[in-house]
């Protein structure tokens, strides 16, 4: 079980380096560390500055971007700082955290919210007994990732001429959002 | 019970105090401690912030921004003041949309390749390292920065925005693109008449016994005025609308007048020729006021015929008679004369002639009356922004530089100054300039591939260009056309104060959240320039390097400003904005004009001295060459290419269309809702057509605007520069033709 | 009569600029799709001129509400102070049969929340003793509250050209017309 649950902590680390890249050197670490976790492959020779034209096609502009990495964007309606991001800000705030710079860069970027996902102890492990975080991580693993990330995911998927670390890392965390719904959940079905 | 639409609502995992839970060694490299203070927010409490729109709109509407966890939530208008009146406008209501927009620009951003739409995101750093790095090339290969050219208008109106010229100063001596393609032939005109552009409040209205509104479409571009063009209709007024289309407010009026376009002159010489037989002229003003009306009237006398104005216009004779007898004789009488009337080759002549008539019947200076057009009284700001020193032993152009409408500096005396092209002709500017060429430009508040004429020629224009820096919000046509675009903020996150050119009101904008992702305001990407410079070479560059925007927007300030707003200070004005004290509602209420004489000229020596005619003679119009007319006015759903491209502004305007008359139609088999191919020698462009008798049947009309997402409408593609003929007289540049437009059209 | 608060649309004073839509969502940030006060064009019939005059429609808080009447969960409530029919969206269970039985198509169906939802009548800011955020937004008066009670009727209509005559409903919403102006085209 601790194995298991710090198993999708590496992973979302790995992730959570992937969607926080800033240029092609930064994805080249990132998507080597992600696919050493989840047993994908890479190609050696793979197009690292094609990849951050990519990256930044997809998740950052300038242009207007298909596929916002940012939860509001997926939930009440696509913008930024809306109801979700406020939400997870407050999640943080529960394990005594909060994003750098708050207001800066919105509290619900992929990045933020895997780190938070790498932060939180699991259950079993010892701060379990602190009902608050029990119930931080149900909401968080069980009904807020599920509920815009799959979203972020289609909306990589229907782009066409995805680069391969971009189509690796996504697929990575679709896997990642599998094996980290709770329990409870998977019977509920 | 509300509606979960409810701002408040939300998941809470706290009760009260905020938890400290295992913080302390959490294996986490992005987040950061919180910093533990008690819960921070109360049900139902906002902060509010004082904001002001500055995209140089007539209503610039004071706003009230309401906010909650550092995040905009919504915003209104500010009851304060009688103009904004709590209300805003369709675009005004878009604005959480833009700070919050996932579409926004984000970081600098690097394109390698122009076009190519492969872009890197870098540091600030290392953008101001590519960009003062190619300056200091220029400098160090032409022996001055002529080579870098700043193009910038009116896509953000806060008065510290200046300093984006203030930075090209800052640097040295450059190439400034001067002039305007908004109203300059009509200010040549009215500085001409009057000695000034001035307006009467428009809150005055309301006090008109008869309002023409000339060429100009307020239930779209000002929908604050129509209050009191409305309220003077209650009390009895009469309004009639003369416009080459039938607008939303040539609905609202009492009479429509259609005439041909660019006949204005005509039609407005006709009505002051009758009024001169019929013996209205208001002669105590003309003789006491007035300098040569006596010519003037020798020359309707020679020249003029109501039948001939009839002719010209196509408004029959009798409604001249009946619409000129009706306004010499109402008190007061008024004519807004709207920008689109003097968008033409002979706009500013055209003007004059529509100041005349309100001048020999006596309205000049009346509250309720007046030839209204705009005014610049309530901009007596330090321009502290604006006025840098270039570095020393800086070189620059020789030959005298032109000044635009805002620029409100003493010359310096030096013998340098910047080198000034015409704004309106900047494809033609940037092929045609030389020792040195226009190497580099710098766009700020302004996106002329949106905006700027003849798009396929601009292109031509933009590869000659060596680096080309785009400071915006979002992604157009112009950043496409980038190597470097720099984030820029909104409204909401930078400190600033705004006047207006119609009303008199004034209001602060206060910074109301920070600036998202790593945005910058104008000033603070000078500041971060300056410190780029000097690390690279000291002495580069006088802007301060390390600055605070609300700092700056207070040394806008001074006892000017307060004296004419009775504030005491600055921060007065975050109880609400402030209206200028006036002695009264009316301009030249004293009759006291700046012109030479100290009278309304009828006669103009300078008009004359400047290649013009001193009378506000006739002067004919742009020949046809093509089988419409083409005209490209504002839509309502944005301000240029901004606010169009929003998803909520799409909601209500789903795509772009050009009218087109039901019988023109038919004869080219057209019918409504077919995709269409307008074209001309300029280029082309497709859209939809919607049929409607609104337009003129030899008629065509396109809303000049950018739709985002996709669609790559641009009306520049058929619409060249050819000038209007006034503007370099007090606005730095002629104008633009933008209505003398001719095109074709047929089926796609 | 009991106090009944209604919009009055004064499509005379209406420019037709779509403040009032755009105050709604400014307010509200309605999920994309969801529009609760739209403004829509009169057809050429009714007004000569294309897209120069235009009804600003949302609610009518009927009287007699079909919403209210076919909800199976009560999430429509009328308010006995002043006639606003409120939309309960936490009790709606996303059945449609409000938004299939309204003949003027006030209720939207809302595919994040998966239920429907309606203009309230801003009634939090009624409480507060605000106006409507679309009634404060416009910029000529021709959106108003007013109350039929106490309403002094001139030339306003309940029925203008072209709207659903439901007098089982009794809407609350008042017209006036729009006028022409004399033509001189050349």
């Amino acid at each position: 079980m601790a194995d298991h649950a710090s198993c999708n902590r590496d992973g979302a680390r790995a992730l959570r380096d992937f969607f926080a890249s800033r240029d092609a050197a930064d994805l080249k670490r990132a998507t080597v560390a992600v696919a050493g976790r989840f047993h994908l492959t890479i190609a050696d020779d793979a197009d690292w500055t094609g990849a951050e034209y990519d990256f930044n096609r997809l998740f950052v502009g300038p242009m207007a971007v298909p596929a916002p990495p940012f939860a509001s964007a997926y939930q009440t309606e696509p913008a930024l700082m809306g109801e979700p991001t406020l939400a997870v800000r407050d999640a943080y705030r529960a394990l005594g955290l909060m994003v750098p710079d708050q207001g800066h860069t919105p509290d619900d970027h992929l990045a933020f919210e895997l780190d938070l996902a790498a932060a939180m102890p699991g259950p079993g492990e010892d701060a379990d007994s602190d009902p608050v975080v029990a119930e931080v991580r149900e909401w968080f693993l069980g009904e807020h990732l599920p509920g815009w990330v799959p979203a972020f995911v289609e909306a990589v998927k229907e782009q066409a001429d995805v680069s391969a670390p971009v189509r690796m890392a996504v697929e990575a965390l679709e896997s990642w959002l599998e094996a980290i719904r709770p329990p409870a959940r998977a019977l509920d079905g | 019970m509300t509606a979960k639409k409810c701002m408040f609502s939300r998941r809470r995992f706290l009760q009260g105090a905020a938890a400290v839970g295992a913080a302390a060694v959490l294996p986490c490299t992005l987040l950061v401690p919180d910093k533990a203070q008690a819960a921070a927010f109360s049900e139902g409490d906002y902060q509010t912030f004082r904001n002001a729109c500055p995209r140089n709109c007539y209503d610039t509407c004071s706003i009230k921004t309401y906010v909650q966890d550092g995040v905009v939530k919504f915003i209104e208008g500010a009851s304060e003041s009688t103009f904004t009146k709590g209300g805003l406008c369709v675009k005004g209501y878009a604005y959480t949309r833009r700070p919050y927009s996932p579409d926004r620009i984000k970081y600098p951003m690097v394109q390698d390749g122009r076009r190519s739409g492969k872009w890197r995101r870098v540091s600030w750093d290392e953008a101001l390292d590519m960009i003062a790095k190619k300056m200091l090339k220029l400098k160090e290969e032409d022996g001055s920065l002529l080579g870098l050219g700043m193009t910038k208008y009116s896509g953000n109106f806060g008065i510290t925005n200046y300093g984006v010229e203030g930075m090209m100063s800052s640097l040295g001596y450059t190439t400034r693109f001067v002039g305007t393609p908004c109203w300059p032939a009509g200010i040549d005109a009215q500085n001409y008449d009057m000695g000034n552009m001035w307006c009467n409040d428009p809150e005055d209205m309301v006090k008109a016994r008869y309002v023409i509104v000339w060429g100009a479409n307020p239930a779209w571009c000002s929908v604050h005025s129509m209050k009191y063009i409305m309220e003077a209709k209650r009390r009895g007024a009469k309004v009639v609308v003369v416009d080459p289309v039938f607008t939303q407010t040539a609905a609202k009026g009492d009479v429509y007048w259609q005439p041909k376009t660019a006949s204005d002159g005509a039609l407005a010489l006709g009505m002051a020729r009758h009024i001169l037989d019929k013996g209205l002229v208001d002669q105590d003003f003309v003789h006491t006021y007035g300098l040569g009306f006596d010519e003037f009237a020798d020359y309707l006398r020679n020249n003029v015929t109501v039948e001939w104005a009839a002719e010209q216009s196509g408004i029959p004779a009798e409604q001249i008679m009946e619409v000129a007898e009706e306004f010499a004789t109402a008190d007061p009488a008024t004519i807004w004369i709207g920008y689109g009337m003097q968008r033409h080759t002979n706009g500013g002549a055209s003007v004059r002639s529509l100041d005349a008539l309100v001048a020999m019947t006596g309205n000049i200076g009346k509250e309720g009356g007046g030839a209204r057009y705009g005014h610049l009284q309530t901009w007596g700001f330090n321009y502290h922004a604006l006025i840098q020193k270039q570095p020393e032993g800086s070189k620059g152009f020789m030959g005298g530089a032109a000044k635009g409408e805002f620029d409100f500096t003493e010359g310096s005396g030096a013998s340098y100054t910047d080198r000034t092209v015409n704004i309106n002709k900047t494809a033609q500017s940037i092929l045609d300039t030389t020792d040195p060429a226009i190497r580099m430009l710098w766009v700020s508040c302004k996106n002329p591939f949106g905006q700027d004429f003849d798009r396929p020629k601009l292109e031509k224009a933009f590869d000659k260009l060596e680096m080309v820096v785009t400071v915006d919000q979002f992604f157009n046509e112009t950043v496409a056309n980038s190597d470097i675009v720099l984030p820029v903020t909104t409204l909401f996150e930078e400190w600033t104060v705004n006047a207006s050119y119609w009303h008199y009101w004034l209001s602060i904008n206060e910074q109301a959240i920070k600036p998202m992702f790593e945005a910058k305001s104008n000033i603070e990407i000078a500041a971060a320039l300056s410190r780029k410079m000097n690390e690279l070479s000291p002495g580069s560059c006088t802007f301060p390097q390390d600055i605070d925007t609300r700092e700056w927007m207070a040394k806008e300030f001074n006892q000017g400003i307060y004296d004419m707003f009775g504030i005491r200070d600055w921060t007065d004005l975050r109880n609400g904005p402030a209206k200028a004290r006036l002695k009264s509602s009316a301009a030249w209420s004293d009759k006291k004009f700046a012109t030479p004489s100290g009278r309304y000229e009828f006669k103009s020596e300078q008009c004359a001295n400047n290649g013009h005619k001193a009378l506000p003679e006739f002067k004919t119009g742009r020949e046809s060459y093509d089988k419409f007319r083409l005209l490209t006015p504002h839509t309502k759903f944005g301000l240029h290419s901004q606010f169009v491209n929003l998803d909520w502004m799409h909601e209500y305007n789903e795509e772009p269309y050009i009218y087109m008359h039901p019988k023109a139609a038919a004869e080219k088999s057209i019918r409504d809702l077919d995709m269409v191919r307008v074209f001309n020698k300029v280029g082309e462009q497709k859209a939809r057509v919607k049929l409607t008798d609104n337009v003129a049947e030899d008629c065509l009309l396109m809303y000049e605007a950018w739709f985002g997402r996709g669609n790559d409408y641009n009306v520049q593609n058929l619409v060249d520069d050819e000038s209007a003929d006034m503007g370099a007289f007090k606005a730095g540049a002629p104008g633009v033709a933008i209505h003398d437009q001719f095109a074709n059209v047929e089926r796609a | 009569m009991k106090k009944q608060y209604a919009f009055l649309v004064d499509t005379e004073r209406c420019i037709g600029c779509f403040t009032c839509a755009m105050a709604c969502r400014n307010y509200y940030h309605q999920v994309e799709g969801v529009v609760w006060r739209q403004v829509h064009p009169l057809s050429e019939e009714i007004y000569p001129h294309r897209e120069r005059a235009f009804l600003s429609l949302s609610c009518n808080h009927c009287e007699n509400p079909a919403c209210l009447n076919v909800c199976p969960v009560e999430a429509y409530t009328k308010r006995e102070e002043d006639g606003v029919v409120v939309h309960h969206q936490e009790k709606c269970i996303g059945c449609g049969n409000c938004i299939r039985s309204c003949p003027y198509g006030a209720p939207k169906y809302n595919p994040v929340e998966k239920r429907a939802e309606k203009c309230s009548l801003c009634h939090e800011r009624l409480d507060a003793g605000l106006d409507p955020a679309c009634v404060q937004a416009c910029p000529t008066d021709a959106l108003q509250l007013i109350d039929l009670a106490e309403f002094e009727r001139t030339n306003e209509v309940q029925y203008p050209a072209g709207y659903p005559r439901m007098e089982g409903l009794n809407p609350s919403t008042r017209f006036v017309l729009p006028k022409t102006p004399k033509m001189v085209r050349r």
